[in-house]
C-alpha cells in the first residue's frame, strides 16, 4: 500500500519491527531533568541521541534507569582526548549513559528484563574553531534485572541542561 | 488495523532520503572482434557474448603472466573504456592475477590504461568482479595482459565473460538540495565506498562549503598501531582515513547532528582498505562543521581525488520523520515500511539455551544488515560468538582489524586467516556481550561489516569495548541465511537477545 504520510506520534502506536521516536525533547534553560517512561520489556531496545550543548561538566546530561541513582553502573572506554588516546574502567558509576560538554552521543540501549541492561555510547565533543576535542567508544551496564519503567535525564550536579540540548529518543516497535 | 507492506513517509521513523550507487553503466563490447595469446579451443570471442557457464575463453599457455586477450571495436569505432566486469565461474584458480588494461589505437602501440588485479587471494570467489578506473582516452583496441601469476599458481586463464563500459568512476557526488536539517534534526549516512583513485578519503561537506571550514578527530588502527587521527582546516568533515591504493573497498556509518544553532558534529564507525581477507583500518572518529547559522539543505561528497568514488560506491542517508503533531491515529500493523530499518523475524529473546540462531535473508534484496544482540552465556564454557553470511565457516575468507580498550590497556590487531565468521563477540561463563554488528550484504564487492561491542560484562564490570572491521572476501553469492553461533555448546543462554534488522532501501 503507498500512502503520501502517516503520523502516529507519541501516544499512538505504528505497530511494525522497526523503531519509532517517542521522545524529541529541547531543553529551555530551565529544565535539570526530564523522565520517560518507557517499557523495557515490550520495547526492548531504545537509540537515544543526545546534542548537549553545556559547557559545564556538572551540567552534561546523564541517563539513570528507574530512578535509580546510586553506583549500580559500570563503564569500560577507549578515548582520545586531544590526541591522547587512552583506556579506562569505571565501576560503581552512577549512570548508564551521559552527553559531554558540547557533544553529539548516540547510544544504543537493551532492556529486556531478568538480565543486566547494557549500553553502547559513541560520543565527538567539540572545543572551538575547527578542532574536535574528544571522540570515545564507552561500553556500559546497569546491574539491575528488573523491567526499565522510566528513563531519567539528570545533570550530575543537579543544575540546568545547557539551552538548546536535544535528547531524541526511539524505542524499537515490536508486532 | 491490519496493512500489508507500507510506502512511505511514517512520522516518528527514520527512513531513507538518499540512496546512489555509481553505476557500471551499459556494456560496449558488441560489433567487433576478439583474439587471444592463445586458446585451447575455447576462443577468445566466447568471453565477450552472453553469459554462459559452459563458455568460455581458455588460454593454452600455462600461465597467466604474459597472456592475453583482446577485443577490436573496429574501423572507425573507438571508445574510452573506464569500467570492466570479470567473470570467471569454471574454477577460482583460473583469472589473472594482476593484469595491464591496455588500449591501442593501431593494434601495435599499447599504452597501459590502468594496472588491476582480478584474483587476490587463492581462494578467490567465483562470480563477477567489477574494476573502474580513471581513462580520458578513446582507444579501438584494448586487451588484458597478465603482469605476473595468480595467487593460486600458474593455471591456464579462464573468463567466461568480460564487460567493458564508458562509465567509471566518479569524483563527487551530491545529494541536491533535498536535505532540511534545521526540521530533520539529524541523518544517518552509510557508505560503502569503492575506491576510483590512490589516496581517495571520503569525506563530506554541506551547502557546498569547501572552505576550510571542518575538523576531526579520531582513534584509528592499522595492525598494531593504534593512532590518533586529526585536522583542524580541513575542507571537509573526514569519514576516512587516507586509503593505501585504488580499488579497494570501505564502509562507514556516520551520524550527523544537524540543526542550526550549533555547530554541527559528525560521529563516524569506518573500516578501510579491505581487500581480500585483508582489512587495513578500523576507527572511529567525531568531525565538526564550524558553520552555526546555515540550515543544511545538501551534502556534497568527496574523496580528494579526481574519480574517488568507484563503480559500486553507494551512499546512502536516513532521515527521521518529524510532520506537525497531529491527532494520534491508533494502532497500525504493517510487516514492513520501505526504506526504514526492519526487524526480521526469528529475532527477539532466545527462549532455550541454544548454540545458533539463523535468520532467513535475501542480501540482494535488503542491502544492509544489522546486528543488535545481548547474548547470555551460562554455558560454562568461555565461547566466541560468529556471524555467518549463508553459514560459511571456512577459515580462509574472513579479515579483521579491530582496536580495543580494556581496563587501561589499549591494543590492536589484524587477521587474515583462520577465522571462521564475522567474529563479533566473546563472553566467560556467567556474564553477557553485547554488539552491534552493520554489514552491507548485496553481491558484487566483498562484503565489509563494522562491528562495536563490550564483553564479558559482569554486575559493574565491562571487561572491554572494541570496534572491528570486518571482511568476507565473497562477491558473488547472494546472502541467503544469516546464522549468529557459539563455539561452544549452548553458548547462547535462554534470555539472550538477537536482533537483526533490513533497511531494503528500495523496498
Amino acid at each position: 500500500m503507498n500512502f503520501g504520510k502517516l503520523n502516529p506520534y507519541n501516544d499512538a502506536k505504528i505497530s511494525f519491527p522497526g523503531f519509532q521516536r517517542i521522545l524529541d525533547f529541547t531543553a529551555t534553560g530551565a529544565e535539570s531533568t526530564k523522565s520517560l517512561v518507557v517499557d523495557g520489556d515490550t520495547d526492548k531496545e531504545y537509540i537515544v541521541i543526545i546534542r548537549d550543548t553545556t559547557t559545564l561538566a556538572n551540567n552534561v546530561v546523564v541517563l539513570r534507569l528507574n530512578t535509580d541513582s546510586g553506583t549500580n553502573y559500570g563503564l569500560q572506554w577507549i578515548d582520545n582526548t586531544a590526541g591522547t588516546i587512552t583506556a579506562a574502567r569505571g565501576v560503581g558509576a552512577t549512570y548508564i549513559v551521559s552527553g559531554g560538554q558540547i557533544s553529539h552521543t548516540v547510544h544504543r540501549i537493551l532492556t529486556p528484563s531478568g538480565f543486566i541492561k547494557t549500553a553502547f555510547s559513541g560520543w565527538v565533543q567539540y572545543d572551538s574553531g575547527t578542532t574536535v576535542y574528544r571522540t570515545q567508544l564507552r561500553g556500559a551496564v546497569w546491574n539491575n534485572t528488573a523491567n526499565v519503567t522510566s528513563f531519567d535525564f539528570a545533570t550530575p550536579g543537579g543544575g540546568a541542561f545547557g539551552t538548546g540540548t536535544r535528547i531524541i529518543v526511539f524505542a524499537r516497535r515490536t508486532q | 488495523m491490519n496493512f500489508g507492506n507500507l510506502s512511505g513517509l511514517v512520522n516518528g521513523t527514520e527512513q531513507v532520503v538518499f540512496d546512489y550507487e555509481v553505476p557500471f553503466g551499459t556494456n560496449v563490447i558488441g560489433g567487433g572482434t576478439a583474439s587471444a595469446s592463445s586458446d585451447n579451443g575455447n576462443v577468445p570471442a566466447n568471453a565477450f557474448g552472453a553469459y554462459n557457464i559452459n563458455t568460455y575463453w581458455r588460454s593454452l599457455t600455462e600461465s597467466p603472466n604474459g597472456a592475453w586477450i583482446k577485443y577490436d571495436f573496429g574501423a572507425g569505432v573507438t571508445k574510452t573504456i573506464r569500467a570492466l566486469k570479470l567473470n570467471s565461474d569454471f574454477n577460482q584458480s583460473y583469472k589473472f592475477g594482476p593484469f595491464n588494461f591496455q588500449g591501442s589505437n593501431n593494434n601495435s602501440d599499447w599504452t597501459t590504461v590502468a594496472s588491476l588485479v582480478d584474483a587476490v587471494t587463492a581462494n578467490e570467489p567465483l562470480g563477477d568482479k567489477t574494476l573502474s578506473f580513471a581513462n580520458s582516452t578513446a582507444y579501438r583496441y584494448y586487451r588484458l595482459i597478465g603482469t605476473g601469476a595468480n595467487p593460486s599458481g600458474t593455471g591456464t586463464v579462464i573468463y567466461n565473460t568480460i564487460q567493458m563500459s564508458e562509465s567509471g568512476p566518479e569524483t563527487s557526488i551530491s545529494t541536491g538540495n533535498i536535505l532540511n536539517g534545521d526540521e530533520d534534526g539529524w541523518y544517518t549516512i552509510i557508505v560503502r565506498h569503492v575506491n576510483g583513485a590512490t589516496g581517495a578519503a571520503l569525506g563530506v561537506q554541506f551547502n557546498a562549503d569547501t572552505g576550510t571550514s571542518y575538523g576531526y578527530r579520531g582513534i584509528n588502527s592499522y595492525s598494531t598501531t593504534v593512532e590518533d587521527w586529526a585536522g583542524t582546516g580541513a575542507t571537509s568533515c573526514r569519514i576516512e582515513p587516507t586509503s593505501p591504493a585504488s580499488g579497494i573497498c570501505q564502509f562507514s556509518i556516520s551520524r550527523v547532528y544537524a540543526k542550526s544553532g550549533s555547530v554541527r558534529l559528525v560521529s563516524t564507525l569506518s573500516t578501510g582498505g579491505l581487500t581480500g581477507t585483508t582489512v587495513n583500518t578500523i576507527s572511529s572518529s567525531g568531525s565538526v562543521w564550524n558553520n552555526t547559522a546555515d540550515n543544511i539543505v545538501s551534502a556534497q561528497f568527496t574523496t580528494g581525488q579526481a574519480n574517488g568514488f568507484g563503480i559500486g560506491s553507494r551512499i546512502i542517508i536516513l532521515k527521521p520523520n518529524n510532520f506537525t503533531n497531529g491527532t494520534p491515529t491508533g494502532v497500525i500493523n504493517t510487516p514492513y515500511i520501505q526504506g526504514s530499518w526492519v526487524r526480521l523475524p526469528g529475532s527477539g529473546v532466545v527462549a532455550s539455551d541454544t548454540t545458533s540462531v539463523t535468520i532467513t535473508a535475501d542480501g540482494d534484496r535488503d542491502v544492509l544488515y544489522m546486528i543488535s544482540a545481548e547474548i547470555v552465556n551460562n554455558s560454562g564454557s568461555n565461547p566466541s560468538y560468529f556471524f555467518r553470511p549463508n553459514n560459511v565457516s571456512t577459515n580462509t575468507v574472513y579479515g579483521y582489524q579491530y582496536f580495543q580498550g580494556a581496563s587501561t590497556t589499549v591494543n590492536a590487531d589484524r587477521a587474515t586467516t583462520g577465522i571462521t565468521g564475522i567474529d563479533f563477540a566473546y563472553a566467560n561463563n556467567g556474564t553477557v556481550t553485547r554488539s552491534n554488528v552493520l554489514l552491507f550484504a548485496k553481491s558484487g564487492f566483498i562484503r565489509p561489516a563494522l562491528i562495536s561491542r563490550s564483553n564479558t560484562i559482569s554486575g559493574t564490570t565491562v571487561t572491554n569495548v572494541a570496534c572491528f572491521g570486518f571482511s568476507w572476501n565473497n562477491t558473488a553469492d547472494n546472502i541467503t541465511s544469516l546464522v549468529i553461533t557459539a563455539d561452544a555448546a549452548g553458548g547462547i543462554t535462554a534470555g539472550s537477545q538477537i536482533d537483526v534488522y533490513a533497511l531494503r532501501p528500495n523496498g
